[in-house]
């Protein structure tokens, strides 16, 4: 978010700032203890490889997650068995 | 109880692509457009590795949301069709 008062108070900027300097001087990007002005024209690739490879990593888990569970529902009911054993 | 106990493996497996899972995979994807233009950056063509993200991780948790819901609604099945059998007097087909 670009707000700069730590979200507790008025909207409105001192009274020596311009109501345009948010745009002319960029967003930020806040934690609780230190405020750093953003960079969007360089990506940080680090945490783009990661959050690809997470992403492929959770796909691959899903779909393999999801053909054990249909051979495991064709393991358990191939024979029609009743049985509550193994269910 | 576990989240999904391993009986809930005898039921048939929900396609990959359920409504779940599509649905919560846009509402992520949503969410990183969101993002995008709440930090005044454009908004589909930036942050591609965030989008896939969200919307990666609201599949997964979409397709696990709904097996649970199926394996509830089949344990509720369940027990409705057992309690029927167990009191047929209650359940006659009307006649006459």
């Amino acid at each position: 978010m670009s707000r700069r008062d730590g979200g507790t108070g008025p909207s409105q900027e001192g009274c020596s700032r311009s109501a345009l300097d948010g745009w002319e001087m960029g967003a930020f990007t806040r934690s609780a203890f230190v405020v750093k002005k953003m960079n969007n024209a360089q990506p940080n690739w680090l945490r783009v490889g990661l959050a690809f490879s997470t992403s492929a990593a959770l796909w691959a888990f899903l779909i393999k997650q999801h053909n054990e569970d249909v051979m495991e529902y064709e393991r358990r009911n191939k024979r029609g068995h009743k049985c509550t054993g193994c269910s | 109880m576990a989240f999904l106990p391993d009986e809930s493996r005898s039921l048939p497996p929900p396609p990959l692509l359920n409504k779940g899972s599509v649905w919560l995979g846009f509402v992520g994807w949503l969410s990183a457009l969101l993002d995008n233009a709440y930090n005044h950056r454009p908004v589909f063509r930036s942050g591609v590795h965030r989008q896939v993200l969200f919307a990666t991780l609201g599949c997964f948790v979409g397709y696990q949301l709904v097996k649970r819901a199926e394996y509830m609604h089949a344990k509720v099945d369940r027990e409705l069709f057992e309690y029927v059998r167990h009191h047929p007097v209650d359940f006659q087909a009307k006649t006459g």
